[in-house]
């Protein structure tokens, strides 16, 4: 696979400058967005039908309760439309040669059967799709064999309560065609109403009057003859299928709230059993419908077309049914064989499921194709190959979770109100399988008590899950909270063994959880018992004394681990990267996000467990990565649009609007009297055209809605559709294309806001829409044209510290190809780790800082300022001003675009313990010091005590937990046990929180002998007296429930990090600080190096603590960031920014204090300013400027007025 | 097909009607029973306990027996198939150690419940059935040592076995949903301690009825033994629930009948059985 022979290419020969990016999660989009935001094509290869990954199935997000999805489709629909982004879904990576720079990948396309161009996404054939289940087809047919008819030797009749009473609501005219009928009398036996006519030898005649439109005799009627014929029946001019579906909708729409569920006679299970899916195994009866068992092909298409719930599953057939599940909603409930992910899917397109398709296996039904307006469907289809050029490639293909059954003691499988975190996940979400009602997959009943075990599947030796999966404490919390924000009456219960809220704000969030009634037991659940009546659950634990508990609840979530998945490890054998024993990749610690193949750069959880900011920092750190090497080739591949120059025009021209009122398929039209809103639109002042295409997003659309701005000279453009968070740009930019300002144009969603939501009353559904036209004409004709500002980029990075993260971003940044400005206080390089020694890789920090500082020295890209420091800053994104002192005195100016923040952070030393003035009190960095600088004798009998969390998660010292000192201790401990295997070692400690792969060293540790206690520091903290003649410790051990006394000669305080002192540089630079001195990030969640004004970024441990190789990947990561402002040589800026009106301005300095941005200021002419380049859109000075002298692009007030006063004309 | 046979001590003693079940089925599937010859105590209870040595030679012997007969071994006991896997891997783990020059035969040791719930053995019982059991709800119980420790027994599924069920949906009969088809019975307490016997085996008992079961049945005959003999009610209504053997009821269906000194052999009447097999069998004659 790796072979190279043939596309070897000569060094010189310039890079190819594209990435493949495999894996479209969270991960893989942010790699794919900052790559193609900074001139690299990109390839992103995803193997289900839609991009969004585990991402996309979470409900809620820690620690800020953001909802996942309304984050993380902003981005989906960015991914979608960027045109340097190629989406390969549904698609396989199978082969990789050649080297970095130029390598060669095969790709595997598989048949999707919906043409991904064409389809508008809008879900009809999933809807007409009549089948649910997992059908048992015959084999297929040999060549020249003939498909036989089958008949039923099992035949049961399925019966209701009582007599079955024919309906002719809708019903469909039955005829004879005389010239094709044999005259055999079949359909006047199966006629059940008399209203067949019909003797020997002649040809049957319908009697209209008497037939209840049943369709027997249409069902009994022989193949080769097919003499019955069918009229007034809608939509059969595209299928039988599509006629069934239509009347079956429309019944069920007649029978609903009708509690009976006895069988209405309207034919369409027999009808649909043997016309649409050719099997016949139904017939009509006197008694009820009689099922041919045995030929069943367990479809359930006659089920899902019965208006009434009469037929069931267990009534067809004698095979057991099995439900075609839905994957995304981890099998809660079931999908059709053609399907769309989840309705927030890009590209919204669905995708064929070759196992359960009928067409695709026995060639009936085809109902989906019939109905599909745009013909997309292609049941030819087959699978492609695909050879893609490229640079590098990103390897993030994501986990999945562990397989709760392993723990049979749980239950999972079993038991039905036993679940998995990730199937709450679904219970809680909106989208999900009980619309966001947490329900037990039991009964469907409301639990109350709600048990959380944790570590299933993870830290667990016994099923070679040794590693912590890092977030499923914060997880379980989050759900938790979450459940009972659902329903206040639910106890959630968390059962653990260390709380590892280890990550930024999380153990506030811990804290806050256990205020709302979130109950946390520090305990391993051994058994859970089902009462096989009741489904409720019994738990087996030993409390925190020691005794033994029963407990009953009624559901328990499994806080199920993550894993590497099979077919990622297949894979990853296919590109020849290195994994490790449990399948995560095999990286370098100062080398965080290269594989062991040149060229293959890693991330996301496939590097180690890891929460999403975490998964954003290596996506964007691996962008960089991967485009640092084809750096040359840069915008060689990408698409350069060309626009034609804007129409201008005057007040006094005519308005000329055109309004487009989408039927999308029949989601709007099915309602909504489009036709009666595109009469109404037309009589709308100054419309001068109006249309209502079939789809008004596809493609053919978006060319004839060019085509008719230029012919009727359009200068405003309403359509009235479906959600303008996800097609105004598309819009717009056809708009754009045509010539016309993007303002110019206006959208009325009348699907999300009038058919959805009012599919009972169409007749009001019109009027709505139609006043929702009306508003939207009416925006469209106050709309101003906006000029989108645009101004040259100054390439240059200056970044604030040259610690870890500040050398590695310098390094990186000029690997890109940009200039450098390194600035840092102290009068040497290397940060805080010139005090430490060792990584967790065990490997020396002295020659890694040694090395990094040449290259720092040696890249004439790079400008090296020691001992200065920035006193001045000035300009916006692309062109910034920063004052520098140098230790000169002299002031320097420096010009650049971007800024990157890698302050870092120090250890902290508090005074306790005697710490700073017992030598035999030190901390984790003096012991580190202290062991390298030990020969073998020194501390043969050693005996160290060391104490975690001395000054951290305390509200009088540091109120948070600082992430590494776990870690730290194991490292040290492990060390001197290896150096002095006589040593002894007790770690005191609150919870260990030894995340991802530290798990491993903590085992590793107590196999070693490192005695670990745990201490309560409210209940039992232990007690320490240090003095010069000793140290004393009395402690409680909870594992043997006694005191302990213990003497060491050593004590090592575990002290956590502290920031440095940037209170004047943030003030400066106008970005926030957490109380704690740390930054604050732009977003939690995805925006986890940037700052939140435009051009600034930051890295390293003044984000946080964190360990090295995680300030490397955030170097990275913000370089990545900062290269997609970088690259571009002007920038344009969004139209839609806030002006002053100086005439009215008071000076009240409230719009200062109201933005978040800090942009507004007071110029020298008095008077408040707003910079538009640095003007973020949001409009809140706008609402709050008590003079109203503040207005903002497309939101005047004459806009809001124009849309009221339309709304209240009649 | 040939298969070693190793009874046990139970099999001659408490559990011998067990042995004679085991044999009716095999010779009805078809399947030849070679006893190993000269066999001895498989080392479990008394000598384990006792001394290491002692409890792994005991069943040693028994296995290089065996490997001159050259088939896969049939354990019917479930502490007998736990000390003859233990001392087979030992065995093949470093023979010299134990004073053999080699040890690798291709012979398997099959615990009973596993050998029956192979698919081709579940299809030929079931083809060869007079009466199913049809009716009969039963709570399968495996207890412990045919299952764990998972490392010595190489059980797939130890905390959610499947065998019983499978074999017991062959029959015909209705496997219950419960969940202490693996708890501990309290077998090596019985005697010393009946207090904590009664108690656990009182759990079990509870459990399986709640879950609406009208019999139990296991493939130990520890269990077997000790759950019917440790049932106490503690109200009068209550009933107590026969624990039949997988083969007992195999050999049920098989041959349509239930003999009188096979009922004798329960400490807790199995007229259950013995009263549905006279109405499956009234049906059967009236269908006719």
């Amino acid at each position: 696979m790796t072979s190279n022979l043939n596309t070897f290419s000569p060094p010189d020969s310039a890079p190819t400058g594209a990435v493949m990016v495999i894996g479209g999660g969270i991960s893989g989009m942010q790699s794919a967005l900052d790559l193609a935001n900074s001139g690299i094509k990109v390839y992103l290869v995803e193997r289900s039908p839609s991009i969004g990954g585990k991402m996309a199935q979470l409900d809620k997000t820690f620690p800020t309760n953001d909802c996942s999805m309304c984050i993380v489709s902003p981005k989906l629909v960015e991914v979608g439309r960027h045109r340097d982004i190629e989406l390969l879904t549904h698609s396989e990576v199978t082969g990789l040669s050649g080297e970095p720079g130029h390598f060669t990948a095969t790709v595997s396309r598989h048949a999707r059967y919906v043409d991904v161009d064409a389809c508008t996404g809008c879900g009809l054939c999933e809807l007409v799709c009549p089948v649910t289940q997992i059908s048992t087809f015959p084999a297929p047919l040999k060549e020249g064999e003939k498909k036989k008819k089958l008949r039923a030797k099992v035949k049961e009749t399925i019966r209701g309560e009582g007599v079955p009473t024919p309906t002719s609501l809708y019903k469909w005219t039955f005829s004879v065609d005389e010239s094709a009928c044999a005259q055999c009398g079949m359909c006047y036996s199966a006629c059940l109403a008399g209203a067949v006519v019909w003797e020997k030898k002649s040809i049957a005649v319908i009697d209209q009057k008497k037939c209840t439109g049943c369709g027997a005799c249409y069902v009994a009627c022989p193949e080769k003859f097919s003499a019955i014929t069918v009229t007034e029946a809608p939509d059969q001019e595209k299928s039988i299928g599509a006629a069934v579906y239509a009347r079956s909708e429309l019944l069920k729409k007649e029978f609903m709230g009708n509690d009976s569920t006895e069988c209405v006679r309207c034919g369409l299970c027999a009808i649909t059993c043997t016309k649409v899916m050719e099997i016949g195994a139904l017939k009509m009866t006197e008694e009820g419908i009689e099922a041919g068992q045995d030929i069943c092909q367990v479809c359930g298409a006659c089920v899902s077309v019965c208006p009434v719930d009469f037929l069931s599953m267990e009534g067809v057939s004698n095979k057991k049914s099995r439900l075609l599940e839905n994957d995304f909603n981890e099998g809660l409930d079931g999908r059709k064989p053609i399907n769309i992910l989840y309705p927030q899917a890009v590209p919204r397109v669905p995708v064929i499921d070759e196992a359960s398709c009928v067409h695709l296996n026995t060639g009936a039904c085809g109902t989906c194709a019939s109905i599909c307006g745009v013909g997309a469907i292609h049941y030819e289809s087959r699978e492609e190959e695909l050879e893609l050029q490229i640079g590098s490639v990103i390897f993030s293909p994501g986990i999945e979770v562990f397989d709760a059954r392993m723990r049979g003691e749980f239950g999972y499988g079993l038991y039905k109100n036993v679940v998995t975190s990730i199937e709450f996940e679904r219970l809680l979400s909106a989208s999900g399988p009980t619309s966001g009602t947490v329900a037990r997959p039991g009964d469907n009943s409301h639990p109350k008590k709600i048990a959380w075990i944790q570590c299933v599947g993870s830290r667990d030796h016994s099923c070679d899950r040794d590693y912590c999966s890092s977030v499923c404490c914060m997880y379980a919390t989050k759900e938790a909270f979450i459940a009972r924000e659902h329903d206040s009456s639910i106890e959630p219960t968390i059962f653990y063994i260390d709380m590892r809220s280890f990550g930024k704000n999380f153990d506030d969030y811990v804290e806050r959880a256990k205020e709302n009634k979130v109950r946390f037991v520090r305990a391993m659940v051994s058994r859970i018992f089902e009462d096989p009546v009741t489904g409720d659950l019994e738990l087996r634990y030993v409390d925190g004394k020691g005794a033994k508990k029963i407990e009953k609840f009624d559901m328990v979530v499994l806080s199920v681990g993550v894993q590497v998945p099979q077919g990622v490890k297949d894979l990853a054998g296919t590109l020849d990267i290195e994994l490790d024993r449990y399948g995560f990749a095999v990286t370098d610690g100062y080398r965080p996000l290269a594989t062991s193949r040149p060229g293959i750069f890693v991330s996301g959880a496939v590097n180690g467990p890891k929460d999403i900011p975490e998964t954003v920092c290596e996506a964007s750190g691996a962008a960089e990565a991967a485009s640092a090497s084809i750096a040359e080739a840069r915008g060689k591949l990408v698409a350069i649009e060309t626009l034609p120059e804007e129409v201008h025009f005057s007040d006094e021209d005519e308005l000329r609007i055109g309004v487009f009122i989408c039927h999308c398929g029949t989601n709007i039209a099915s309602v909504v009297d489009v036709d009666a809103v595109t009469e109404y639109a037309r009589t709308l002042p100054g419309v001068v055209y109006a249309e209502h295409p079939l789809y008004t997003c596809s493609q053919d659309s978006q060319e004839r809605m060019r085509e008719i701005i230029q012919e009727h000279r359009l200068n405003r453009v309403v359509t009235s559709a479906c959600s303008p968070t996800t097609h105004e740009p598309l819009f717009q930019s056809t708009l754009r294309q045509a010539g016309l300002n993007k303002n110019f144009f206006d959208m009325a969603n009348i699907r999300d806001q009038c058919s959805w939501v009012h599919p009972d009353d169409p007749v009001l559904a019109t009027e709505k829409a139609k006043r929702l036209t009306r508003m939207a004409v009416a925006n469209a004709t106050a709309g101003e044209p906006l000029d989108e500002l645009e101004f040259t980029v100054n390439s240059r990075l200056l970044v604030v510290g040259a610690g870890v993260a500040g050398m590695t971003a310098a390094v990186e940044a000029a690997k890109q190809g940009f200039g450098v400005y390194l600035v840092e206080r102290e009068p040497v390089l290397g940060g805080h780790v010139r005090h430490l020694y060792r990584n967790a890789d065990g490997k020396l920090f002295t020659s890694f800082i040694k090395e990094l500082s040449e290259q720092v020295l040696q890249d004439d890209r790079i400008r090296v300022f020691t001992s200065s420091e920035v006193v001045e800053q000035s300009g916006f994104v692309g062109s910034f001003e920063t004052d520098i002192v140098m230790p000169s005195g002299a002031t320097r100016t420096l010009k650049h675009g971007a800024i990157l923040i890698a302050t870092g952070a120090k250890e902290y030393r508090p005074e306790i313990h005697g710490l700073g003035t017992l030598e035999q009190v030190m901390t984790q960095t003096d012991f580190e010091a202290a062991l390298e600088q030990k020969n073998e004798a020194d501390w043969q009998q050693v005996r160290v005590a060391m104490l975690q969390c001395a000054g951290s998660r305390d509200p009088e010292h540091l109120p948070y937990c600082s992430r590494v000192c776990c870690n730290h201790a194991v490292k040290n401990s492990l060390r001197l046990k290896t150096m002095f295997p006589e040593a002894r070692v007790d770690v005191l400690y609150r919870d260990m929180r030894c995340y991802g792969h530290g798990e491993i060293n903590y085992r590793l540790a107590r196999q070693a002998g490192v005695n670990f206690i745990r201490f309560d520091p409210d209940a039992d903290p232990p007690h320490i007296t240090a003095k010069e003649s000793g140290i004393e410790i009395t402690v409680t051990d909870p594992s043997i429930d006694m005191e302990v006394q213990l003497s060491p000669d050593i004590l090592v305080l575990s002290t956590g990090m502290q920031a440095r002192e940037t209170e004047e540089l943030a003030s400066m630079l106008r970005v926030p600080r957490h109380d704690s001195g740390f930054f604050i990030e732009a977003h939690a969640k995805l925006r986890p190096v940037d700052l939140p004004s435009e051009g600034l970024f930051m890295a390293g441990t003044a984000h946080g603590p964190k360990s090295s190789s995680e300030a490397i990947i955030q170097a990275q990561a913000a370089v990545a960031r900062a290269v997609t402002l970088l690259s571009n040589d002007t920038l344009q800026m969004s139209g839609i920014v806030s002006t002053v009106d100086p005439t009215n301005c008071a000076v009240c300095l409230t719009c200062v204090r109201a933005c978040p941005y800090g942009v507004p200021f007071i110029n020298d002419q008095h008077t408040a300013e707003i910079n538009p380049a640095l003007c973020q859109g949001c409009g809140i000075c706008v609402a709050e400027c008590p003079a109203k002298t503040i207005s903002i692009g497309r939101f005047e007030d004459r806009n809001i007025r124009a849309k009221i006063e339309a709304y209240s004309e009649a | 097909m040939k298969l070693s046979y190793y009874p046990g001590c139970s099999l001659e003693g408490t559990a011998l009607d067990y042995d004679h079940s085991v044999r009716e089925v095999c010779r009805n599937l078809g399947v030849e029973l070679i006893d190993i010859p000269d066999w001895n105590c498989c080392g479990a209870s008394s000598a384990h306990m006792t001394d290491h040595e002692i409890g792994m030679r005991l069943p040693m012997r028994n296995l290089l027996l065996a490997r001159d007969l050259g088939h896969d071994i049939l354990v019917p006991c479930a502490a007998c198939f736990q000390r003859l896997k233990a001392a087979d891997k030992t065995l093949r783990k470093n023979p010299l150690l134990w004073d053999i020059a080699e040890y690798a035969p291709s012979g398997e040791i099959v615990h009973i419940s596993s050998f029956l719930a192979r698919p081709d053995i579940l299809e030929a019982i079931s083809a060869r059935i007079t009466l199913d059991l049809s009716g009969l709800a039963v709570a399968c119980y495996y207890g412990c040592l045919s299952l764990r420790n998972p490392h010595v027994t190489d059980a797939p599924h130890w905390e959610t076995p499947q065998t019983l069920e499978h074999i017991m949906a062959a029959i015909g009969a209705s496997p219950v949903s419960w969940s202490h088809r693996t708890e501990c019975c309290s077998g090596s307490l019985t005697m010393a301690r009946p207090d904590i016997a009664e108690k656990l085996v009182g759990d079990i008992a509870v459990a399986a009825k709640r879950a609406g079961a009208n019999a139990m049945v296991t493939d130990c005959p520890m269990c077997q033994a000790n759950v019917e003999s440790r049932q106490v009610c503690q109200e009068k209504e209550e009933t107590r629930l026969p624990v039949f053997f997988a083969t007992e009821l195999i050999v049920a269906a098989l041959s349509g009948s239930y003999p009188a000194h096979q009922q004798k052999t329960h400490l807790v009447s199995p007229e259950i059985l013995s009263g549905l097999l006279q109405n499956r069998a009234s049906e059967k004659e009236e269908a006719l």
